[in-house]
């Protein structure tokens, strides 16, 4: 077989597995909103007056095909009492590579994000013949804010699957489902230089991935500027 | 057309390309999202233009490839390779083949990957691969030449980027 007959089957056989294109429509005009929103905010320093004739000529001229978006903003639900908290609280037996600052999260992860969780699936940082250390699921999240790592509208990062202990008598399991939101941070499973390559969540150790709470996501705010 | 039509139609074949060429799920939504945001941006004039799907590709093209400028270090992660691949027969060789090729593939500088895409998968002809990359046919027809010539000998690491 010629090298261009081996090089399209190769990419036909890439290509079947694309994702699906139900986010794109939704996502795109995110950006849309996105964009439109950094413009405001870049202007909204200037005189009221002007800022409020280039704001309009900004998005009156910024283009698009008709009526202004509507869109959601970042929004999602976290457990009574739990906001900031951790999402697994692991025993004291448990020994940690790292105690979790902001800090941290800005050093050592590869990425970092407010999310709220949209699906929970199969893990997506396993590897043929790789044991994975935890019952892990794959939760799909809509990104409110990227940190650190990513400009995507969504991300699937393996996460101790909904229940779980990290120790059988002490600590408290994660909870979350559709609706939760969360502050995660993780690494590359395999590293490389993608940090969303085999994403997997750090819990545990006082923190890394932790329900939404607004001081928490100011600090991974600051820490990551 | 509205602008919600031409999503529904092009929208699945820009992702593929999308993900082809990145060969990363969130990269290829990244990358489709955003040149649909960019055309959405210009809709009026886009969707009077005599192909809107071709000004699509440009757009996402032209994105993987300032992307891959800012970030390109000869090697890429492909997060797909392992993962839910459909079952095949047992042809061991034409297996190790095919791996091998892929790995050349992924180590191929961007617009000569680009180019092999576009051609091979896309099946554009060089003045349809020139359009969607900002160049010229004959640049297209050198680049795929010598992007042939590497993956035949595995000499990408040799190969320059021609422009």
């Amino acid at each position: 077989m010629s090298t261009e007959q081996q090089l399209a089957e190769l990419f036909d056989e890439q290509a079947r597995q694309a994702p699906a294109p139900d986010a794109l429509l939704d996502g795109a005009l995110r950006k849309v909103r996105t964009r439109r929103r950094r413009l405001a905010a870049a202007v909204g320093g200037t005189a009221v007056l002007s800022a409020a004739v280039v704001l309009a000529a900004g998005l009156s001229l910024g283009g698009g095909p008709s009526a202004p978006i509507a869109g959601p903003s970042p929004s999602g639900t976290v457990p009574a009492g739990r906001a900031g908290q951790p999402i697994a609280v692991a025993g004291v037996s448990t020994s940690c590579v790292y105690g979790y600052s902001p800090e941290l999260v800005a050093e050592k992860m590869d990425f970092a994000f407010d999310g709220t969780v949209v699906s929970v699936g199969a893990p997506v940082s396993q590897r043929p013949g790789d044991p994975l250390p935890w019952d892990y699921a794959g939760v799909t999240f809509r990104v409110n804010e990227w940190f650190k790592g990513g400009s995507g509208d969504t991300i699937t990062v393996d996460l101790p699957r909904s229940g779980q202990r990290l120790s059988e008598d002490e600590g408290s399991p994660s909870e979350y489902a559709p609706g939760t939101r969360l502050l995660v941070s993780g690494m590359a499973r395999w590293g490389g230089s993608n940090p969303l390559a085999y994403p997997v969540a750090w819990f545990g150790c006082g923190g890394f991935t932790l329900y939404y709470g607004d001081s928490v996501a100011d600090s991974w705010r600051a820490a990551n500027r | 057309m509205t602008f919600e039509s031409f999503v529904e139609q092009q929208g699945s074949a820009l992702l593929r390309l999308a993900f082809v060429l990145t060969g990363n799920h969130h990269e290829a939504e990244d990358l489709t999202q955003t040149a649909l945001a960019d055309v959405y941006r210009h809709w009026r004039k886009v969707s009077a233009a005599r192909s809107p799907e071709a000004y699509a590709r440009r757009v996402l093209v032209n994105g993987f490839l300032s992307h891959r400028r800012r970030r390109w270090t000869g090697e890429r992660a492909v997060d797909v390779v392992d993962r839910d691949l459909p079952p095949v027969a047992d042809h061991a060789a034409g297996v190790v083949e095919r791996e091998a090729l892929r790995a050349r593939v992924a180590k191929l500088p961007p617009r000569a990957r680009t180019v092999v895409v576009l051609r091979f998968w896309a099946d554009l002809d060089d003045d349809a691969i020139a359009e969607a990359m900002g160049t010229t046919a004959s640049t297209v027809r050198v680049t795929a030449a010598r992007a042939l010539a590497a993956l035949r000998s595995d000499g990408t690491a040799d190969l320059e980027e021609a422009r």
